[in-house]
C-alpha cells in the first residue's frame, strides 16, 4: 500500500515549528550578550555545515563542547544562571532549535529517527513558549541567563506536576499541557503531520504502487484521536488510571508484535557439492 | 519477523508516546498515538494476515543453465515459477546468487501479485568469476509489510543447482587434439614418439584412447577387445607441483596467478592423457603438502587430477620449495620431470641442498613463477593509487629478478609468466621434454 507520490520532503514540515520557536526567542531576548551569541553560533555549526554540504558528524561536538564549557563556568560561579556561564548556556538553549533542525535534516530517507526528533522539537518549542510566558509574567529582564532559569523552572514544574498525578493527585499544574500560543499549536500539528507523512513514505526504493489506496493514514489518525480522547476522558476523573491504561495498552501492543513476529527457525544452509574424487582424496595423503 | 526498520519505528513510536505522556498535551498525544497506532497496526495486521512461511508454496523449474562453465564465461539461467498457494499474495521471489557468480544481465528477482496457479519466468545471465563449485539458488520468497516494517521469508527447498566453474576440461581439449594424431604433431607439441617398447607386459581391455595397432586380435572377441601393453623405453613421468599459498592470488578474479597456473597444468594433463605411455602426478603445497597423487595413467586418474586441479583454492601457509622437493625425492620412484608453478615467496636457501639431492636421483625441476607485476592491468593516468601500484610492481619485478637469478644459478630452468597465461612457456617446455628429454 505504498503511495506513488514521494512524500519524503514532508519532513521539512517539522522545520517551521523550530524556526518559529527560535525567532520568537531571539526577538524577545535581544540585545544578546557576546557569550550568549557565542552559544548560539556554536549551536548553529551543525546546521551551517549541513546546509553548506559539508556534513560531518564530528561537528555535532561543537555545541556539546560549548555546553560543557558553560556547565563548568556555572559550577565555578556557584550555580547562578545569570552569571557569564549562564549566559553561554542560555545562548546554547536559545540555539537548540537550530541543532534540532540539523538533526531533522540529517537522517537518511525513511529513517525512524525523524519521529522522536519531531517529538523533541515540539516539546522544546512548547517549553520555550512557556518559559517566555513565565519570563514576562515574572517581570524579569529578558536575558539569556534569565531565560535559562525560566526554562529550567518550567521543566521542573512539569516533572513535579507529573509526579503529583502519578502519586494520586486529582489535578496538578502542568505548564506544557496546553499551548499558550495558537500559532505554535498550528505549527506543531503541521510538524506531526509531516513526520507522519514521512513515515508513510515508501521505505523500499524499488516499491511499486499498490492497487488500492492505503487506509493507514485515516485509520491510524482516527485511532490516535480516539485513544487520546479516551485518555482525556478517563484522566479527567482519575489521571492515575488513565496513565496506567495508556501504559497497559502500549505494552499490550508491543507484546502482540513480539509474539506474532517470532523468528522462524533458521533455514537449512547448503553448500555446493565438491567433486567426489576431491572428497575422497585425503588431505594428508602425502605424509 | 520485524525488520531493522520496523524495530526502529517501534522504538521511535514508543519514544513519541513517552514525550506525549511527559507533556500530557492533547495535540502531542493525538500525534504520538496516531503514529504508534500506525506502526503497531501495520505490524500486527501483517503478521495476522500473512500466510505462514510454510504455506508459501511455489514450484520452481530451472531451465537453460549449463552445469559446467569456464572462468569468464557467461551462462543464461531461466526459472519457471508456478504459485501453488491457495490465496493471493504480494511477494518477491529472488534467486540467490553467490558472489563468485556475478549477474551479467537480466534480473534475479520478481515482485508481483501471485494468484493461485500463476506462472512467471525469471531470466538472467551470470558470469563465472572464479573456479569452483558454486550453488545457484535457492529461491527466496519474501513478503514485506507495506512500509517494510516486517517480513516473512521462505527458502524454497530443492530450488538450487550447482554450477562448476572449471578451466577448459582437459578431456575435451584432448578430444579436440584427436585429429592431430594422424599427423603425429600439433604445433610444436610432439604427440607420438617412434619406438614403442617391444617387451610384452600384459593384456588389458581396450580403451578408446588406445592405438588400434596394439589390439590383440586373436585374443579379442566382439565387444571385448584386448590390447597388448608393452614396457616402454621412453616413457616419461611428469609431476605438476602447484603452490596454493595466498601469494598465488595476485591478479583479477578468475585470472589470477593460480588460475593461470591451473590452466597450464590442465593443458599438460591433457597432453599427457593423449600421449601413449607418459604418466602424470600432482602435488599441491602450502605450509604442508595438501594433495599428492603419484604419477599414473588411466581415465579415472586423469579425471581425478583434472577435477582436483579445477577446484584448487589458495589456503593459508607458505610454499617451501625445498621441502616440496625433499618430499618428491622421497616419494618418486622413477625419474620424473617436475613442473612447478610457484610464486617463490618461501625461503630459497633450503632449495640448493634439496635440489642437489633431487637431481642426484635423476629428477628434473622446471619452474614457472608468476610475474605478479604483470597481473594487473595498468591504471588510467592520474588515478588514485597509480603511484602505489607502480612502486609495488617495481618492487615485485626486482624481487622476482633476484629469485630467478639465484635459481638459474643453481641450474634450474625458470620460465616466468604473466596474466596472459602460462600455457605458452609450459607448452614450449613440454614439447622440448617430449622431443629431447630436456627443456
Amino acid at each position: 500500500m505504498r503511495s506513488p507520490v514521494d512524500v519524503e520532503p514532508a519532513r521539512l514540515l517539522v522545520l517551521p515549528v523550530l524556526g518559529y520557536s527560535f525567532l520568537a526567542l531571539l526577538l524577545t531576548l535581544v540585545p544578546i550578550s557576546g557569550l550568549a551569541l557565542a552559544g548560539i553560533l556554536a549551536a548553529a555549526v551543525p546546521l551551517a555545515a549541513l546546509l553548506a554540504g559539508r556534513s560531518q558528524s564530528a561537528l555535532i561536538f561543537a555545541p556539546l563542547a560549548a555546553w560543557l564549557a558553560g556547565v563548568l563556568l556555572v559550577l565555578g560561579e556557584g550555580g547562578a544562571p545569570t552569571t557569564p556561564g549562564g549566559e553561554l548556556l542560555g545562548g546554547l538553549l536559545l540555539g537548540a532549535p537550530l541543532v534540532l533542525a540539523a538533526c531533522v535534516l540529517w537522517p537518511a530517507r525513511g529513517s525512524p529517527l525523524l519521529l522522536p526528533l519531531t517529538g523533541v522539537a515540539i516539546v522544546d518549542a512548547m517549553t520555550n513558549s512557556a518559559a517566555l510566558a513565565r519570563l514576562g509574567a515574572g517581570g524579569l529582564a529578558a536575558t539569556p541567563g534569565n531565560y535559562l532559569g525560566a526554562f529550567l523552572s518550567v521543566s521542573s514544574d512539569q516533572l513535579g506536576g507529573w509526579a503529583d498525578l502519578v502519586g494520586g493527585a486529582s489535578s496538578a499544574p502542568l505548564p506544557l499541557q496546553l499551548f499558550t500560543d495558537p500559532v505554535l499549536a498550528s505549527l506543531a500539528l503541521l510538524a506531526l503531520v509531516g513526520a507522519f507523512l514521512a513515515f508513510v513514505a515508501p521505505g523500499i526504493p524499488e516499491g511499486e504502487p499498490a492497487d488500492r489506496p492505503s487506509p493507514t493514514l485515516i485509520l491510524s489518525a482516527s485511532a490516535g484521536a480516539l485513544a487520546a480522547a479516551a485518555f482525556e476522558l478517563v484522566a479527567a476523573g482519575a489521571p492515575r488510571f488513565a496513565l496506567l491504561g495508556l501504559a497497559a495498552a502500549v505494552v499490550a501492543v508491543l507484546g502482540a508484535i513480539l509474539l506474532l513476529a517470532r523468528a522462524p527457525p533458521a533455514p537449512r544452509v547448503r553448500t555446493a557439492p565438491a567433486p567426489r574424487s576431491a572428497d575422497r582424496t585425503p588431505a594428508t595423503s602425502a605424509r | 519477523m520485524i525488520s531493522r526498520r520496523g524495530a526502529g519505528f517501534v522504538g521511535a513510536a514508543v519514544v513519541g508516546i513517552l514525550l506525549a505522556v511527559y507533556t500530557l498535551n492533547l495535540i502531542v498525544l493525538v500525534g504520538a498515538l496516531a503514529i504508534f497506532a500506525a506502526v503497531g497496526g501495520e505490524l500486527v495486521y501483517f503478521h495476522l494476515a500473512t500466510p505462514p512461511a510454510s504455506e508459501l508454496e511455489f514450484g520452481v523449474r530451472r531451465t537453460g543453465a549449463r552445469r559446467g562453465l569456464s572462468p569468464g564465461a557467461t551462462a543464461e539461467i531461466a526459472l519457471e515459477i508456478t504459485y501453488l498457494g491457495a490465496r493471493p499474495i504480494f511477494a518477491e521471489l529472488r534467486d540467490l546468487l553467490p558472489s563468485t557468480l556475478p549477474r551479467d544481465s537480466g534480473t534475479t528477482a520478481l515482485k508481483r501479485w501471485w494468484h493461485p496457479g500463476d506462472r512467471a519466468t525469471i531470466g538472467y545471465a551470470v558470469r563465472a568469476a572464479g573456479r569452483g563449485s558454486h550453488l545457484v539458488g535457492p529461491v527466496a520468497v519474501t513478503l514485506r509489510s507495506p512500509h517494510a516494517l516486517a517480513w516473512v521469508q521462505r527458502i524454497l527447498p530443492e530450488s538450487e543447482e550447482p554450477i562448476r566453474v572449471v578451466p577448459p576440461a582437459p578431456i575435451a581439449r584432448s578430444q579436440r587434439l584427436g585429429p592431430a594424431l594422424l599427423t603425429g604433431m600439433q604445433g610444436r607439441l610432439a604427440l607420438r614418439q617412434r619406438g614403442f617398447g617391444s617387451e610384452f607386459r600384459s593384456l588389458r581391455p581396450y580403451q578408446l584412447t588406445d592405438d588400434l595397432r596394439h589390439v590383440a586380435w586373436k585374443r579379442s572377441r566382439p565387444g571385448a577387445w584386448q590390447v597388448r601393453e608393452f614396457d616402454q623405453e621412453n616413457r616419461q613421468d611428469f609431476v605438476l607441483l602447484l603452490d596454493v599459498s595466498e601469494g598465488m592470488l595476485a591478479g583479477l578474479p578468475g585470472q589470477n596467478a593460480l588460475d593461470r597456473a591451473i590452466e597450464a597444468a590442465s593443458l599438460v594433463l591433457a597432453a599427457v592423457a593423449r600421449n601413449g605411455e607418459d604418466r602424470v602426478g600432482l602435488l599441491s603445497y602450502a605450509g604442508r603438502p595438501r594433495q599428492y597423487f603419484a604419477p599414473a595413467r588411466g581415465e579415472f586418474h586423469f579425471r581425478r587430477l583434472a577435477e582436483n586441479l579445477a577446484f584448487l583454492q589458495p589456503v593459508d601457509g607458505l610454499f617451501d620449495l625445498g621441502a616440496a622437493l625433499d618430499l618428491l625425492t622421497r616419494r618418486l620412484t622413477t625419474n620424473a620431470h617436475v613442473l612447478a608453478f610457484t610464486a617463490l615467496d618461501g625461503p630459497l636457501a633450503p632449495v640448493r641442498p634439496a635440489h642437489l639431492k633431487f637431481r642426484s636421483r635423476g629428477h628434473h625441476l622446471y619452474l614457472f613463477p608468476p610475474n605478479r607485476a604483470g597481473f594487473y592491468p595498468p591504471l588510467p593516468e592520474g588515478r588514485a593509487g597509480e603511484l602505489a601500484l607502480r612502486w609495488a610492481e617495481a618492487e615485485e619485478r626486482a624481487r622476482l629478478g633476484r629469485s630467478v637469478a639465484e635459481l638459474r644459478a643453481e641450474g634450474i630452468p625458470v620460465f616466468p609468466y604473466d596474466r596472459r597465461g602460462a600455457t605458452g612457456p609450459v607448452l614450449t617446455a613440454y614439447g622440448r621434454l617430449r622431443a629431447w628429454g630436456l627443456a
